[in-house]
């Protein structure tokens, strides 16, 4: 058999790669030297720090002045470490001091692996723990192992998932060495000679190439040209000399981008000529740049018009709300799908299942499990009994733009989930601000009990104006999948969707009355059958009690259940089937249409 | 150009195929040539074409007309844009006025005829085939035929017409409820008018052609205060969708105005204004969004 020349294996290396920390959450425990050289190298990769350490043992100086000139993104926890650290979000963690010292919680550390089951969620993205107590350190690292959290038990190198490489930096350009752990001192001689011999000016050579970039994804943005763009990259980084690049600005960027077209990379001497001409002629600089858009446009008349827009408008952020429908990734909209795959940042909701989010390409974030944040207020509260009022709403920047009879809120709401709220729309901010193009993935249809047009006027005060795409509501698409025509010739011929959760969790004043051709949807009713049943059997409402209720659990999903009751039997039927949420009912004639005869 | 949603199927429920049937299928080869086709038993989905734009088709909808489907049976009203996606005979009912029991008939007899072929059978019907379809009328016939029909469901235009003209049908504070009901019962018959609810959005749909009458009941039967902001979106998701903002009180006089170009759906309710920009809020016409997204 002929092989190749290839370069051989050769085991026994770390893998170095570049770690996005940013806006993740770091919990580094301890205060000293090593912490604050932990502490350094996270924050400059914009990460968001929790630092747990005893503020008078152990805080150095210096982390303490790190801490003071960060308080945005840092947050100092002035306890001994204890277990919830890992399971509690950035800026949540309470100071109480745990009745348990440090190595009674180590010794009682088997119990606490019992106590950490599944339903414990990390809260962390990266723990580093910089402490002299052994036990304690190898405590931590089994918790965070157990959670599956990258973690570094400093001097450990068993009990590490990374080392910290010893690093060079320039602006963007960043020499790391690493040893394996095997030599740090010897790393740091290897980093300096390196530094030492590294072009003039590289690191402004970088970061002009980085506009220039960007600069050339705007103007012909496109997987087509991407071949044609990195070539053209290439040649104007090997062509060019590092402090020629260094150099560039504004103007000469526009010129070498317009041989772009005829993939023509213009020399710095050229670019300084056809400067002078330019500056000599009236033909200003906007102007040629709009020319040099244009001319792209034309060769690429098949792309759809709102792309050319973003990219020749301006590097500002753009936001789309989008429905995700019921769960199956076949249930997309194509247009769905396309922006999924263009967005550079995908903020999505909780039960949005894996195989929708696997179509993003960008970076994803996903909102925080309701449990973890209903354990964190309750904590809160006990701590400051007073300070919860249940009718106040912390979305206070929503309530002012809404009109006034926002007072008695109708939808469902709760604080965590106004909690959740204001952190997706955070996140939905900082990829605006940051020029992104953001998708906001709503479970079902945006605007069918999505809370959608609330985001909408919230971001519009914050100057983004969003846009929408419909998306299948589960609502309508539940009944669908148990069969159940909503509408029916003869049978039904109005439908009401209406939620079963009206502010304080008790049911919506205004249940529809009982008419023979309506079919009414009823979302989050699950936990109030017996009410619901009630309440529609009621002379008021007057509903028959014989007429059909079908209850459709987890719809589109593998562990879909649909059970029929009457109306009288609901309550039963609910509780014998245990019923779950999600789930919907259906309630009219046209129920029972298709179902009978299957 | 690479077509990039032609990856693999995600989803059984939807898009599953028998993987040796497909290797051998390719779309230039006619059904008739496909082998194993005496074999097969033939197979029907009633499927949702959702309001128009072809960038609205679901995944489930945008694979099986283009690559599952052996025959496109499809309404009249079903996008030009989307009828031009299919890649296999496509038969159109006729349903104009005074044909619609015959078009149907018809649509019938062709279908019964491919499943009893053996072939893979869509029908195509405009918004989402339960939500005044009659898509359970279809249902009912296929099954009696002895093909249990596969459902896949569309986006109604009564549900994505107020999205696509920034009307909220639900929104904390001013809806917490919604209704579809149409303005033309079977037969001409003027359905029963649901009465005003505070909190609840309205969706009328096959109502525009008896405006004045509707407006009226609105008013007189249903309590409906003339103030009470409404809209009508005409041809959603099309590229010359327009949004009609008035209140109970101006509808009939604003549209005399406008004109109108069917087909249309009519929203009552406090949530048509939800949304309204402060500097659109001019009553009347107001430009169509949907063609920014």
């Amino acid at each position: 058999m002929v092989r190749s020349a290839i370069d051989p294996i050769r085991p026994g290396a770390s893998l170095i790669l570049a770690w996005q920390i940013k806006h993740k959450h770091v919990v580094i425990i301890g205060g000293g030297f090593v912490a604050a050289g932990r502490l350094v190298n996270v924050l400059e990769a914009d990460a968001r720090v929790t630092l747990i350490c005893p503020e008078n043992e152990e805080l150095s100086e210096t982390v303490r002045q790190h801490l003071q000139d960060h308080p945005e993104t840092t947050r100092l926890v002035d306890r001994p470490f204890q277990d919830s650290d890992l399971t509690t979000r950035f800026g949540e963690h309470t100071t109480t001091v745990a009745t348990v010292t440090a190595t009674t919680q180590n010794q009682h550390s088997i119990d606490t692996d019992n106590n950490l089951n599944g339903d414990l969620e990390p809260a962390v993205d990266m723990v580093l723990s910089a402490i002299d107590d052994i036990p304690l350190s190898t405590h931590i690292y089994h918790l965070a192992k157990r959670l599956r959290i990258p973690v570094n038990i400093a001097d450990v190198p068993p009990q590490c998932d990374f080392y910290f490489c010893s690093t060079h930096r320039d602006k963007a350009l960043q020499v790391a060495v690493s040893t394996s752990g095997k030599g740090p001192k010897l790393a740091n001689l290897v980093r300096r000679h390196i530094a030492d011999h590294l072009p003039y000016r590289v690191g402004d050579a970088i970061e002009q190439v980085g506009v220039l970039r960007a600069k050339l994804r705007k103007m012909a943005p496109g997987p087509e040209v991407g071949p044609k763009r990195m070539q053209w990259m290439s040649r104007v980084c090997e062509q060019w000399k590092m402090e020629d690049l260094a150099e560039l600005e504004e103007k000469s960027m526009q010129v070498i981008l317009s041989g772009f077209r005829d993939d023509k990379v213009y020399s710095y001497d050229e670019v300084l000529q056809k400067l002078r001409l330019l500056e000599s002629s009236s033909l200003s600089l906007a102007d040629r740049k709009i020319d040099v858009t244009a001319a792209f446009v034309e060769q690429k008349q098949e792309q759809e018009e709102h792309k050319h827009n973003v990219s020749a408008q301006s590097q500002s952020g753009r936001l789309i709300l989008v429905g995700a429908g019921p769960g199956d990734p076949e249930l997309l909209t194509r247009k769905a799908v396309r922006l999924l795959e263009e967005a550079e940042l995908v903020v999505a909701d909780r039960l949005i299942p894996l195989d929708v989010l696997d179509l993003a390409r960008g970076e994803v974030r996903i909102a925080p499990k309701k449990r973890t944040i209903l354990a964190i207020e309750q904590e809160k509260r006990e701590q400051i009994p007073t300070g919860y009022d249940s009718s106040d709403s912390s979305v206070s920047s929503v309530s002012t733009v809404c009109s006034d009879s926002d007072q008695d809120s109708v939808l469902p709401k709760s604080r965590s989930s106004d909690y959740i709220q204001d952190q997706l729309n955070e996140w939905c901010l900082q990829g605006l601000r940051e020029g992104k193009t953001v998708v906001r993935l709503k479970q079902g249809d945006p605007f069918i009990f999505g809370r959608g047009a609330e985001e909408i006027l919230f971001f519009r005060e914050k100057g983004f104006e969003a846009e929408v795409v419909p998306g299948i509501s589960s609502a309508l698409s539940a009944p669908l999948t148990a069969n159940i025509p909503l509408t029916h010739r003869g049978s039904a011929d109005q439908v009401v969707i209406t939620t079963a959760q009206a502010k304080g969790g008790v049911l919506p004043d205004n249940f529809p009355t009982y008419d023979s051709k309506r079919t009414v949807v009823i979302l989050m009713g699950v936990g109030k059958a017996k009410e619901i049943s009630d309440l529609m059997q009621s002379p008021k409402l007057s509903w028959p009690a014989n007429i059909p209720v079908v209850v459709v659990e987890n719809a589109h999903c593998p562990e879909e259940r649909v059970m029929d009751a009457t109306l009288s039997t609901l309550a039963q039927v609910v509780e014998e089937q245990k019923a779950v949420p999600p789930a919907v009912f259906v309630i009219g004639w046209a129920g029972s249409v298709l179902r009978k005869a299957l | 150009m690479v077509n990039p949603y032609d990856s693999p199927p995600a989803s059984p429920r939807y898009s599953y195929v028998e993987p040796h049937q497909r290797q051998t299928q390719t779309l230039e080869q006619a059904p008739s040539q496909r082998d194993d086709i005496s074999r097969r038993i033939g197979e029907i989905k009633l499927i949702g074409a959702g309001p128009g734009d072809p960038d609205l088709l679901t995944m489930a909808a945008y694979k099986a007309i283009t690559t599952w489907a052996d025959i496109v049976l499809a309404d009249k009203l079903v996008s030009k844009e989307i009828l031009t996606l299919v890649s296999c005979p496509l038969f159109i009912a006729n349903k104009d006025k005074g044909c619609q029991a015959s078009g149907q008939q018809e649509l019938f007899e062709r279908a019964t005829q491919a499943l009893r072929q053996g072939l893979r059978v869509v029908r195509l019907k405009q918004g989402d085939p339960f939500i005044f379809g009659r898509g359970g009328e279809e249902f009912l016939f296929f099954r009696q035929l002895g093909f249990e029909p596969t459902i896949v469901p569309g986006l109604s235009s009564s549900i994505s017409g107020p999205l696509l003209a920034n009307i909220p049908l639900t929104h904390r504070g001013t809806a917490s409820q919604f209704l579809v009901c149409t303005g033309t019962g079977s037969n001409d018959s003027i359905p029963e008018m649901p009465t005003y609810v505070a909190h609840r959005t309205t969706v009328f749909l096959m109502a525009l052609h008896r405006l004045e009458a509707l407006v009226q009941d609105l008013v007189e039967l249903g309590g409906y205060p003339e103030h009470l902001p409404v809209a009508i979106v005409e041809r959603a998701s099309a590229k010359d969708q327009r949004c009609i903002k008035a209140t109970v009180g101006t509808i009939v006089q604003t549209v005399k105005e406008t004109g109108y170009r069917p087909p249309g759906i009519f929203i009552v309710g406090w949530a048509c204004e939800a949304l309204a920009q402060d500097s659109n809020q001019i009553q009347g016409l107001t430009d169509s969004l949907a063609s920014e997204i």
